[in-house]
């Protein structure tokens, strides 16, 4: 968007493409078509298939591998429901769109040399302490929300690190941990991403299993400028095997189970930052959507626990929030339906050599490289 | 192709398209349910097609076009409580003004939105969405040029003969 003064902003075609993308990915889940489409076809005694990545519900599992990260910067929560469908979309678009072709190289010089790590930028800074309210006092929802966005610019040049826990009733099933740097990109800047998702194997008893790293997926690519909807980008994938998968990837980056693949291809940008982003999170306090409901201790800072109110995206649904009085930044959320609980802890770290060095895939050893 | 490889393989994409198509995730599920019940009564047929998502796609669109048994809302859940919010000046100013322009589009004609979702989204050619929308090419350039003026967009290149009849309308 361009907005000159007094004037309405002109708009790209960009523009409209991001938002098209952006309300794509709020497509609900597809289970609750397909139960309905099974419904009406009791009469012929057929039975549909569950779908192969049902878009998520709060407090589902969440699917696996990039999916995750596909969702970012939709202000969660009201996409991260998108999350699944994410994967599909991206694979349509790799098929269906001409820059998504592995074979086209436009652009990929501005990608660094494959299996480098990026550099510790000098001065970095993880972001300081604010003093927005005396511990123990609660602070208003404007200024918490003025800090919090304050504190979210500050990690503009950190790593940020998410995990995330699915249970079902009260069992772990799967867990997810993203590595992205810079936690929050400026265009024409090299995004680095990795997610490592781990489940339960398929076909395993829920109750009893335990979770095994199913995939590992790096992704780096180039932050578009405004005109740019198509980047360069590599993909590395880790497929593991005893999974209970036959194979992992997304469109025709495919990966059997068991080897590891790396591609490198033009396609439209992916926007695998943190989700939610602590500026979201700081408009839906300013507008009320979350109340305060005291102070505690987490990981060992001083922290606020909010609680969403009935105006909030999921009304109805428990879904709790830990910011830290310490940076203001968003500490941990928990959500809950029904049976199904996800915790999602995050963390701002210095972009170290040690922190980045996280960034990086490893390949298992005897693992063949199969694309 | 079995149709139950079919939706559990691609209804997650054709979620996705409605929604773009629609604005709201609930009217799209309505009607991908609608038109998925149909496609699964008549799967003999069309599992036999090359390209049956691309059928479902377009069946998806002409159910859009003619659906008249629902009052559609001119904006998308959660849009106006997002429009009316107080602007924070934070880095999320883009976010907002996306949502403004979600919200536009919403209140364009279904055709215009068709063709934009069908060139914006899903990347086809002129003749693809003509296709699809059972139009000429120049009509579609049509419905495109005048969604892209409603909203205020600034083409990347120019409209080729972006014919002012319109269709429908």
């Amino acid at each position: 968007m361009m907005p000159g003064p007094g004037r309405p902003p002109v708009r790209t075609e960009t523009d409209i493409r991001n938002a098209l993308a952006e309300l794509g990915r709020r497509a609900p889940g597809a289970d609750a078509v397909l139960n309905a489409v099974r419904e009406a076809d009791l009469h012929r005694g057929r039975r549909l298939p569950k779908v192969a990545a049902p878009a998520r519900q709060p407090g589902q599992p969440r699917p696996p591998g990039l999916a995750r990260a596909l969702t970012s910067r939709l202000g969660w929560p009201q996409l991260a429901v998108g999350a699944a469908a994410a994967v599909t979309a991206m694979a349509l678009a790799l098929a269906l769109t001409p820059g998504g072709s592995p074979t086209q190289t436009r652009g990929l010089d501005q990608l660094p040399a494959a299996g480098s790590l990026p550099s510790p930028p000098a001065g970095a800074s993880s972001g300081g302490p604010l003093a927005v309210a005396p511990p123990g006092h609660h602070p208003s929802p404007a200024s918490l929300a003025k800090a919090m966005l304050t504190a979210f610019n500050a990690t503009a040049d950190d790593l940020a690190y998410e995990t995330t826990a699915g249970f079902k009733a009260g069992h772990l099933i799967q867990t997810d941990r993203t590595w992205s740097w810079p936690a929050v990109p400026s265009p024409g800047q090299v995004q680095y991403l990795r997610d490592a998702f781990s489940a339960i194997p398929r076909g395993a008893p829920q109750a009893t299993a335990s979770v095994k790293l199913t995939e590992d997926t790096g992704y780096t690519t180039v932050t578009p400028h405004p005109y740019g909807q198509k980047e360069p980008a590599r993909f590395i994938t880790v497929c593991y095997a005893g999974t209970g998968q036959t194979g992992c990837g997304f469109g025709r980056f495919n990966t059997p189970a068991g080897t590891w693949s790396e591609h490198t291809a033009v396609m439209p940008y992916l926007d695998a930052t943190p989700s939610p982003r602590g500026a979201d999170l700081a408009r839906q306090i300013a507008r009320g959507q979350w109340r305060i409901v005291g102070h505690t201790r987490l990981r060992g800072q001083r922290a606020i626990k909010l609680a969403e109110t009935r105006s909030g995206i999921f009304a109805g649904h428990p879904v709790f929030l830990w910011v830290s009085t310490a940076t203001y930044l968003p500490l941990r959320m928990i959500w809950v339906t029904g049976e199904f609980t996800e915790a999602d802890n995050w963390y701002y770290l210095p972009p170290t050599k040690a922190n980045l060095a996280h960034l990086r895939v490893p390949i298992p050893a005897g693992y063949p490289r199969s694309g | 192709m079995t149709f139950d490889e079919f939706a559990g393989a691609r209804l997650p994409a054709v979620l996705r398209f409605a929604t773009a198509l629609t604005g709201d995730p609930d009217l799209a599920k309505d009607l991908v349910q609608e038109v998925l019940i149909r496609v699964n009564g008549r799967w003999q047929k069309i599992g036999q097609l090359d390209h049956p998502e691309a059928y479902v796609r377009k069946m998806v669109v002409n159910e859009y076009l003619s659906w008249r048994r629902r009052s559609w809302r001119l904006i998308p859940s959660g849009m106006s409580s997002h429009l009316a919010a107080p602007a924070l000046p934070d880095p999320a100013d883009g976010y907002v003004e996306r949502q403004a322009l979600l919200a536009e589009l919403a209140k364009l004609s279904r055709r215009r939105r068709t063709a934009l979702v069908l060139r914006y989204y899903e990347g086809f050619s002129d003749a693809e969405i003509a296709e699809v929308m059972g139009c000429s090419p120049s009509t579609v350039r049509g419905h495109v040029f005048r969604a892209l003026a409603a909203l205020r967009v600034e083409l990347d290149e120019p409209l080729a003969a972006a014919a002012p009849s319109m269709e429908g309308q």
